[in-house]
């Protein structure tokens, strides 16, 4: 829950999803620094400072911490909205963005990234390189 | 200028898909979930930018802990070696940009590093380039670093896929030669990037993680 402006709505399940900018406390870096960001968990999480049901990265803001004061609705149907402004596009002015999702959703990636390697493909050019080739007659 | 009736042509190789993008798959299909993290970038050497004047990245050693500890991983693919071996002099026994032992410390310590971390490295040697084209002695200086690879997964019993010796072997095997896995004179095509995943898979489901 490290970060700033925080906007929560209750799920009809009961559940908390806040959504916020990610903002470490000084000297330490959440890999998700300066993005949008949401938490998912209780009431009880909070105030007993449990780590609640999982945290998700909304989407990567590609200009330091220069996103993100959001706000946050829940339709009739238990969807989400949640909308805010941020640089999403890299080198682009930032523009407004709006994100739609059922905790139902949320819940299953969870499930499978809790379930996933996480594997890191380290290496040079022969690991990375994918650029177009480009020859010239 | 040129002369009328002659045009540019342009040919273009796109959309070409590497080892890190087809791996997911190929795990998927033996029942294993995985998220891949494609942290190769171009002309990296396993140093620093001190260690070689020309570049203006950041090498190996700069880069491990924001590209490789951050994501917290349970398997990192290490694969250095062309840039670190590469002479630039045209002369016979010049210096590497990144001498052996540089690289074999370097190595050292991101394998050292990740089991600290309680990450399992898996080492893969560099692939070998097409003959022609390359100087012999270039060519028997990156495999003196394809030796300290090897050397260092039995030191520290880590797996290892010896691309190297891999497309070495191929007509041998499999009917198949170099340039049928090369894009250009070092880089791997699609075919060679399948063959590396192919691999992998392999060696990460024996890893039973």
């Amino acid at each position: 829950m490290n970060g700033d402006r925080h906007t929560g709505k209750y799920s009809s399940d009961g559940r908390l999803f806040i959504s916020f900018r990610s903002n470490s406390p000084k000297g330490k870096k959440a890999k998700s620094e300066g993005d949008w960001v949401a938490w998912v968990g209780t009431y009880d999480d909070l105030a007993e400072g449990k780590s609640g049901q999982y945290h998700v990265r909304l989407k990567d803001n590609t200009k330091g911490k220069d996103c993100a004061y959001p706000g946050v609705e829940v339709l009739p149907d238990d969807t989400i909205v949640t909308t805010t402004y941020g640089h999403w596009t890299k080198d682009e002015k930032p523009y407004i963005l709006s994100v739609r999702l059922k905790l139902s959703e949320l819940d299953e990636k969870a499930k499978l990234a809790s379930n996933s390697l996480n594997i890191v493909a380290f290496g040079d050019s022969t690991t990375a390189y994918r650029n177009t080739i480009k020859d010239s007659i | 200028m040129w002369p009328l009736g002659i045009r540019l042509l342009r040919t273009e190789i796109l959309s070409r898909i590497v080892y890190s993008d087809r791996l997911p798959k190929l795990l998927k299909d033996e029942g294993i979930a995985a998220n891949v993290v494609n942290a190769g970038i171009g002309g990296n050497h396993t140093g620093s930018k001190k260690d070689y004047k020309k570049s203006y990245d950041k090498h190996g050693t700069e880069r491990f802990d924001s590209d490789v500890c951050a994501h917290q991983p349970d398997i990192v693919i290490i694969q250095f070696g062309w840039n670190d071996s590469w002479i630039d002099s045209p002369k016979e026994g010049d210096a590497s940009r990144i001498n052996v032992q540089a690289y074999e410390k370097n190595l050292r310590h991101f394998i050292e590093t990740l089991k600290k971390d309680g990450a399992t490295p898996l080492l893969m040697t560099t692939n070998q380039a097409r003959a022609r084209g390359l100087k012999s002695w270039q060519f028997d200086r990156t495999e003196e670093y394809v030796r300290v690879v090897r050397t260092l997964a039995k030191e520290y019993k880590v797996s290892l896929i010896d691309v190297w010796s891999i497309y070495g072997s191929l007509s041998e095997h499999t009917g198949r030669n170099m340039d049928d896995l090369l894009l250009d004179l070092v880089h791997p095509n699609d075919a060679g990037h399948q063959l590396v995943a192919e691999h992998l898979s392999e060696v990460i489901k024996l890893m039973g993680h």
